[in-house]
């Protein structure tokens, strides 16, 4: 049972499904506030809050809605109502919404909540009586509690609609909270500059000076909301960034001299020629990632050999490009410094910039290579740039691990990564590093056991949906034979772990 | 001569004596993509702010979608990702299309100040959208453009949110989402820009306690220095300490200008209580047990007074080994609140010389629980602490109390209580960091964290023959009981009676230490 769940001794099977999607409505005892806001978009000025409502649910437990716009005849477009269903009205509007909605908890931060939606607009009158256009749709949102809401168009108006009703759309706003959750009020600024010793003002007031180093400058309880930082040297020399600090997190600002007047060429690939295994090599602006193509054609992915014995199947991938080495903390300090993104949780060794970026959810890593220009590289991508095409075991080739190739688990006493880039004996066959340790790095695939199976030949990318995202790659903490290319694991929406980092890969150009 | 009040309400943020600084002229604008995925990949895009004064507007663009022609010439959808920069996206479109492919969607937003009445001033949103209208056809692609002038209230709290794309029926299936959006926010900079700061110096006779700075938390209290709270904001800031049996202290305290206020706490109140035992007691905890602070290692332990109760589970839930459930009478004893930390783990290896465990991923943070220990690392702290491992039942009844309760907080599942695989953090947790993970006696993290060591060797029908009176495991095995369950732990492993056996040279990186010991006479 337990080496099952314990990522640690298992190989490839490294983490077990949320259970708490499984488990049964009534034996579950958290408490969610699901709040629904209908704004109105007038055709002049600005948004207009039509009606809120919010009722306290448990996990799983369905929740009733109406909404309703615009009176049939009248043609008043003012008035808008919403609430639970028991109290909705009876009189005809316009545009009539019910919706049922249920959370499901997920692991750590984000909730998901199902979401039946059943509106009826009028699409034409029948004498005096109203004909009625209806649709339903079912949908799943995975919502942050606190932080971030889901919006679905209720309506948007065409042109007679638009004068007859004086709104372009109505939207519908979905939030749940956590009941009892007691929400930090102050937050971090980690500030990132070059220019150490200068001072260091938030909103105008002194807070100290630039440090020396990587890891910046770090300024603690810092009150939620906007805030202006500002560095300024004695010469006069000032950079400033607004930056939007959230409660309990840690959001990264860079005030570096050489940022300020940074132009904007997002995606421009400087060609680099070709690497010592032969293959074209390319560094990417954005982020300074060099990136490595990998030519068109077949390859066998699976290896019955490896410890979950996936199946062999022969796979046709498109010409790509792939990260050499994975996203390292000083790329991801940028991106986050760019887009205001919060910092994963800081390892125990540190935030050293020439380390892969670790505690990343999928989403931070899909985020980040969509920043940089690229996305989460396919696990068929993954597996063919780590492989080739001679059906080798490990990138190297066939013989196991050895600490010089690989960052693997050497003893217990050994945990954690080392810089990226670091083991070129350990190169694949394209001349990509680190393919085999160091990091699990995210797929952009969905998991599923018996995918294999049912895969296209031609660029595969994953099963429509699922709760848990590929992992490929083993780590400093997996155990040698985990680190064969074509073990697979997985880890769940919102999952964190000092062993999982990611890399890009991009679309090849003609 | 202006006084230290004076001075101190001059400095006050929100003080009307302060004057503020104008900044309505600069308006910080975000600009989010939100895609409603037909899976449950998430529904945040591409996010971009941008800072727009009074004088000039500025430009961002959008892109979702990329498409490029297959072998025959017909356009196909290559991915589906959102992208966003500032500027317009001609400056960037020859790069984007010859590294990526064709947007699918491309918004052009030019967002400008509009007019200015009563202080505050509309933005302009400008929104130009184009849409490829070549999908799954060949041909040269064209793309059909529409444009739209909108409004965004800067004093308003409600963003602007509105669709870019209702995907049909394709759409749908070539780029996996229902709709997409795009939603504006913008915030004027209201904070003050003449703001102040000091520090706080934060100490208290407790370590780990949990110190709140103006009712949010903030860090935890240390031992052999205080605890400093930098750039907090000038004027009277409220600073309360917690301890994990809820006893609390607050303070006002005056922070200036560049100096450390001090905030000192004596949540114990060891000073009066000065006791030449190694246990100082410290009152009753809100479960109505007596606590002790015990100075060897700077731990409270709590007193579990004798009494019967049942151990095991009963036919039905449980596994087989923990039945049958069974009457066993327990003499008293005291156990550690919570798991044995790093604090007091460095302590016994300072004395003593004993080496510490291997490092895992989270560190060894002073308030972490020590992991990865052996029996025999776990059973020297102990006595060097002046106690022992606890015995099965003892670990039990401190866990379920005297009416033998499922789980520590009683016989319903809660994920939320404890650091567990359902309900935890996704790594150890600091001890005492689930304060509803209580058991009946106020005992912490009876359930979940860490597996803890207990002194009897494992023996799976040892509940058939057991003893009534303070059982102490069979004489000989090969593997040791563990309890509790850690922080990747499901539920199963989550209930009292839960047992597990581990090797007892093992350092697997959940093992535990909770310590028990005799009562004083």
């Amino acid at each position: 049972m337990r080496e099952t769940t314990a990522r640690s001794i298992a190989a490839c099977l490294v983490m077990a499904l949320a259970p708490g999607l499984e488990a049964g409505a009534d034996t579950l005892r958290g408490r969610y506030t699901i709040s629904i806001d209908a704004l109105a978009n007038p055709v002049e000025g600005s948004p207009r809050l039509l009606c809120q409502a919010s009722e306290e649910t448990g996990p799983h437990q369905k929740a009733e809605w109406w909404i309703a716009f615009g009176e049939v005849k009248a043609g008043d477009a003012t008035t808008g109502g919403c609430g639970s269903l028991q109290t909705a009205p009876t009189r005809d509007a316009y545009l009539r919404a019910t919706l049922s909605t249920a959370v499901k908890p997920i692991r750590e931060g984000p909730l998901a909540l199902k979401v039946v939606l059943a509106l009826r607009t009028v699409s034409g009158l029948d004498g005096d009586e109203p004909i009625y256009r209806k649709s339903e749709h079912t949908r799943e949102f995975i919502i942050y509690p606190h932080t971030a809401d889901a919006f679905v168009p209720l309506f948007v108006a065409g042109p007679e609609e638009q004068l007859a009703l004086g709104v372009r759309e109505v939207m519908l706003k979905l939030g749940v909270d956590v009941v009892g959750d007691d929400p930090a009020q102050h937050g971090v600024v980690r500030v990132l500059s070059d220019m150490a010793g200068a001072d260091l003002l938030l909103d105008g007031g002194g807070v100290g000076t630039v440090g020396e180093g990587v890891a910046g400058t770090l300024l603690r309880n810092v009150p939620a909301g906007l805030h202006e930082v500002r560095a300024r040297e004695p010469s006069g020399t000032e950079v400033h960034r607004v930056v939007r600090v959230l409660p309990g997190r840690t959001v990264v600002v860079d005030l570096s001299a050489a940022a300020a007047g940074e132009s904007t060429s997002p995606y421009g690939l400087i060609p680099l020629g070709p690497n010592a295994q032969g293959y074209e090599e390319f560094r990417r602006a954005r982020d300074g990632a060099i990136v490595v193509t990998v030519p068109a054609g077949e390859f066998v992915m699976g290896n019955p050999e490896t410890e979950r014995q996936p199946l062999e199947h022969r796979v046709y991938v498109s010409e790509f490009l792939i990260d050499k080495t994975g996203v390292t903390w000083l790329q991801y300090k940028r991106f986050a410094a760019a887009t205001g993104s919060p910092m994963p949780p800081e390892p125990f060794w540190g935030l050293h910039d020439d380390h892969p970026a670790v505690f990343v959810t999928w989403e931070n890593g899909r985020d980040y290579c969509e920043w940089a220009g690229g996305r989460l590289p396919t696990e068929a991508e993954r597996e063919k740039a780590a492989r080739g095409t001679d059906k080798r075991m490990y990138p190297w080739g066939d013989e196991p691990p050895d600490a010089e190739r690989a960052v693997h688990r050497r003893s217990w006493g050994f945990a954690a990564t080392d810089p990226v880039g670091t083991h070129p004996s350990g190169a694949s066959p394209y001349g990509v590093l680190d393919s085999a340790g160091n990091v699990w790095e995210w797929c952009h695939d969905w998991y599923d056991e018996d995918y294999y199976s049912v895969s296209p030949e031609r660029d595969p990318k994953g099963p429509a949906t699922g709760i848990a995202h590929v992992v490929r790659g083993g780590s400093w903490d997996s155990r040698p034979d985990v680190l064969s290319c074509s073990c697979r694991s997985f880890g769940n929406i919102g999952y964190r772990e000092g062993d999982f980092g990611f890399r890009c890969a991009m679309n090849a150009s003609d | 001569m202006i006084t230290g009040a004076a001075l101190l309400l001059a400095l006050t943020f929100s003080s009307e004596a302060t004057a503020e600084l104008n900044t309505s002229n600069r308006v910080i604008v975000a600009a989010d993509l939100l895609r409603n995925a037909v899976d449950t990949s998430g529904h945040y895009g591409c996010r971009i702010s941008l800072e727009v004064d009074e004088s000039r507007g500025r430009d961002l663009w959008f892109t979702f979608g990329e498409v490029r022609p297959d072998a025959e010439g017909v356009w196909k959808t290559i991915g589906a990702s959102s992208r966003c920069g500032g500027g317009t996206f001609a400056a960037i479109a020859s790069n984007f299309t010859s590294r990526i492919g064709l947007p699918y969607l491309i918004a052009d937003l030019r967002v400008a100040p509009a007019r200015r009445e009563s202080g505050d001033f509309d933005l302009a949103v400008k929104i130009a959208i184009r849409k490829l209208s070549a999908l799954n056809r060949s041909g040269k692609p064209r793309y059909e453009r529409s444009e739209q002038d909108r409004t965004l209230d800067v004093a308003s709290a409600t963003p602007l949110t509105l669709p870019l794309l209702i995907a049909d029926d394709t759409e749908t299936a070539a780029l996996g989402v229902h709709e997409i959006l795009v939603r504006l926010q913008a915030e004027k900079l209201t904070q003050q820009l003449a703001a102040a700061y000091g520090s706080v110096a934060v100490t208290a006779d407790v370590p780990g306690a949990r110190i709140f700075l103006d009712g949010g938390f903030a860090g935890r209290t240390s031992e052999g220095g205080p605890a400093a709270l930098g750039n907090v904001l000038a004027g009277e800031r409220e600073i309360r300490v917690v301890d994990l049996s809820g006893r609390e202290a607050s303070k006002q305290v005056a922070v200036k200008q560049g100096q450390a206020a001090a905030a000192a706490f004596d949540l114990l109140k060891l000073s009066s209580r000065a006791s030449d035992k190694a246990l100082v007691p410290i009152g009753a905890n809100p479960q109505g047990y007596e606590e002790f602070w015990r100075l060897k290692d700077g731990a409270v332990v709590v007193r579990v007074p004798a009494g019967e109760f049942l151990m095991g589970s009963p036919e039905g839930p449980g596994q087989p080994h923990e039945r049958p459930q069974h009457r066993v009478h327990v003499s008293e004893f005291l156990i550690d609140k919570t798991e044995v930390t790093w604090r007091q783990f460095r302590k016994f290896a300072a004395q003593t010389g004993a080496s510490s465990p291997p490092m895992r991923s989270w560190g060894r943070a002073d308030d972490y629980p020590v992991s990865s220990v052996t029996l025999e690392q776990a059973s020297r702290f102990c006595a060097w602490a002046g106690g022992r491992l606890p015995t099965e039942a003892e670990w039990e009844k401190a866990a379920r109390g005297p009416e033998s309760l499922i789980y520590p907080w009683g016989n319903t599942w809660d994920p939320d209580r404890c650091n567990s695989w359902v309900g935890g953090t996704n790594r150890p947790a600091e001890v005492g960091s689930f304060p509803h993970c209580v058991s009946p006696y106020g005992v912490l993290d009876m359930a979940g964290n860490m597996w803890e060591w207990c002194a009897d060797f494992y023996q799976e029908d040892y509940y058939a023959t057991s003893p009534e009176r303070d059982p102490t495991g069979p004489p000989s095995g090969r593997f040791h009981v563990q309890r509790g369950g850690d922080w990747i732990s499901q539920p199963l492993f989550l209930r009292t009676a839960h047992r597990y056996r581990m090797t007892p040279t093992s350092e697997y990186q959940s093992n535990g230490i909770r310590c028990v010991q005799d009562p004083e006479d």
